[in-house]
């Protein structure tokens, strides 16, 4: 992988792992990232996969103890975020990366106004007054579609969408280079979900921003990123553009994501799931995680872990199989 | 609530007049409703008036300090309302002037066990593992003594006056403040709003200001109501047993002491400074248990 000077975030051979009385729950194996300015990527795999994992490395915030980082740099704009001091980092947190959480119902405060949770942020990085702060926070609701004068108001006078809303409204208060999305429509109906995509994706043009858009939704995917890297059981098994993954889909893993999804023309058809459960992260199988519950798995990959290679252009995938020439996957049904 | 569907549907939707209700106004109009806690309300801000009127209503050298021997034990009459005492000072006057006392101590003393437990508290829900366990069991121990004789031990050691009965009173409170607020901390501390709180560049000192104390307000307000009851009568009792403020000074206690001796003979002597600590003691429970329902979510309706 080249390192850009241009990328916003380049991630290199990160491992994380939880250690745990249970045993050592392998969270991370190796994931690799670079990210370009104003570029969007989609990380997309099933819950465990070890999406937030990742992006809460990105803020050393993984929860130590138990969770340790054990291999990998993190360059975030030049800066080695592993090597930081702890109020460095602090300083870097909210300025430079935000993430904005899953669930708007937890992640405010519900005895503070939402003003007041906007305005704490500026006055922690920006050092701005107090009145100066609450009148950026009003600017701040008005630009994501709440009115200013709600700003006095409680979170329990929202929506969800709305509170959604505010929760962007923060991580956007010092105008940082990278967003981090954890899975932020997940908690919200259908109707607010496009809404509240379409802010951000606004918003994320406006302010020259980097996003990473975490979710196991693949029309989210679709709809708001440039690059998306599949995950699975802590290794990225397919990167490419939108194009060529959803184009020319290449692991047999992206093809079962693609298979679950309901077919809106073919009302007959059934669901196809991918058989099986993610492996216990604690004891994950010899070779390839996928292979247990592969259509196409054949003898090598019980035996060897397979590597990440690059095919055509930016597209990427880790599986054996490409080894047999003419391999072909069926296709999607 | 029409008008509020109306903003959530559309974004650009304009609201002209809107009701801006804050938890506390919320809370406010729930105990309104009660009419116990109402009736314990106004008893205390009575109480609070005449504890800073008292020098209006009285005059302290003469009605309370200064015997009159020749109308000592009065029965209540139109010159003595509620009668005088074994040295012939007024009963009201002294009740009056007690009150003062009896609410200074009572409210210092409960802040003082509410910042020291509050921040004790915090810090080791916060925290946790070594910090919690040395707190924890520290305000165990101190827990584990009765808090009289803790105040007694206290007060002895720091001489009689006013200050040392805040001292007295208000560490021998902390204990139970301390574990309220670590036990909510805990129930806060691992919310995703903390863990967005870091994610935005908090710091630890910051996370507890900001987004745990505000959360724990309720129950501390509800403790805090209910130790004030309990540090009249710890002021009480220590003033009785003749540990607390000197005599003459009027205080409850102390005047409930003084008339020990003639309770066959002049009843009131006793009696209306006891009436005086029932009614205190009542009112404020009245108003806690009003307040605990007011500030619990889960009896909104």
């Amino acid at each position: 992988m080249d390192i850009n000077k241009d990328n916003v975030l380049s991630i290199k051979d990160l491992v994380v792992h939880y250690e745990t009385l249970e045993g050592v729950v392998h969270a991370v194996n190796g994931i690799d990232i670079n990210l370009g300015r104003k570029k969007t990527l989609g990380l997309v795999g099933e819950t465990g996969a070890g999406k937030t994992t990742t992006a809460l490395s990105i803020l050393r915030l993984v929860p130590d103890p138990p969770g340790v980082i054990k291999n990998g740099s993190i360059i975030l704009d030049g800066k080695d975020i592993l090597s930081m001091s702890e109020s460095k980092m602090r300083s870097i947190r909210g300025r430079e990366v935000s993430m904005i959480f899953q669930d708007p119902m937890t992640s405010l405060n519900p005895v503070i106004t939402v003003g007041e949770q906007i305005a704490e942020v500026l006055r922690l990085h920006e050092g701005v007054s107090n009145s100066e702060a609450a009148k950026r926070a009003e600017e701040m609701l008005e630009m994501v579609g709440i009115q200013g004068e709600r700003a006095c108001e409680y979170p329990h006078q929202f929506s969800g969408g709305m509170k959604q809303r505010v929760v962007i409204a923060i991580a956007l208060a010092c105008n940082p280079k990278l967003l981090i999305a954890d899975e932020p429509t997940t908690a919200l109906d259908v109707t607010i979900q496009a809404q509240v995509l379409e802010l951000m994706k606004e918003l994320k043009n406006k302010f020259d921003m980097s996003m990473i858009m975490i979710t196991h939704d693949l029309g989210i995917v679709a709809e708001t990123c440039d690059e998306v890297s599949v995950i699975y059981a802590g290794r990225i098994v397919e990167h490419g553009s939108i194009r060529e993954v959803f184009k020319n889909t290449m692991h047999p893993y992206t093809e079962g994501l693609f298979n679950s999804l309901p077919v809106i023309n073919n009302k007959q058809a059934k669901l196809k799931p991918i058989p099986g459960l993610m492996p216990d992260p604690i004891e994950l199988p010899l070779g390839c995680s996928f292979w247990p519950r592969c259509p196409y798995a054949f003898e090598r990959c019980r035996q060897e872990q397979p590597v990440l290679r690059s095919f055509d252009g930016t597209h990427s995938t880790a599986c054996h199989a490409y080894d047999i020439s003419d391999f072909k996957l069926k296709g999607r049904c | 609530m029409s008008e509020r569907t109306a903003v959530e549907i559309g974004t650009e939707t304009v609201v002209a007049t809107r009701k801006r209700v804050s938890q506390f106004s919320e809370a406010w109009s729930r105990m309104k409703r009660s009419k116990s806690a109402m009736v314990g309300l106004i008893i205390m801000i009575i109480l609070i008036l005449i504890a800073i009127f008292a020098d209006v209503l009285v005059d302290y050298e003469v009605d309370c300090v200064t015997p009159d021997l020749a109308n000592r034990l009065q029965v209540p009459s139109r010159e003595h309302i509620l009668g005088t005492d074994a040295f012939g000072r007024d009963v009201l006057a002294r009740i009056i002037y007690g009150t003062r006392i009896s609410l200074v101590v009572a409210f210092s003393s409960v802040t003082l066990s509410l910042v020291i437990g509050a921040m004790l508290g915090s810090i080791a829900g916060f925290y946790g593992g070594k910090i919690e366990n040395i707190i924890m069991r520290i305000t165990d121990v101190f827990a584990a003594i009765p808090n009289l004789l803790m105040a007694i031990t206290i007060a002895t050691a720091l001489g009689q006056s006013i200050f040392s009965m805040i001292v007295a009173i208000g560490i021998a409170g902390v204990p139970a403040l301390a574990r309220i607020v670590r036990a909510t901390v805990l129930t806060v501390k691992d919310q995703d709003f903390v863990e967005a709180g870091r994610a935005l560049g908090g710091n630890n000192m910051q996370i507890i200001l900001f987004h745990l104390l505000p959360n724990c307000i309720a129950p501390i307000i509800v403790q805090s109501t209910l130790r004030v009851a309990g540090a009249i009568l710890s002021t009480s009792s220590l003033c009785f047993l003749g540990i607390g403020i000197k005599p003459p000074t009027p205080e409850w206690g102390n005047m409930l002491a003084g008339g020990r001796d003639f309770l066959r003979t002049a009843q009131h002597i006793t009696l209306y400074p006891g009436l005086a600590i029932v009614i205190t003691i009542l009112a404020i429970n009245l108003m806690g248990d009003g307040l605990r329902d007011a500030l619990d979510p889960k009896l909104r309706r």
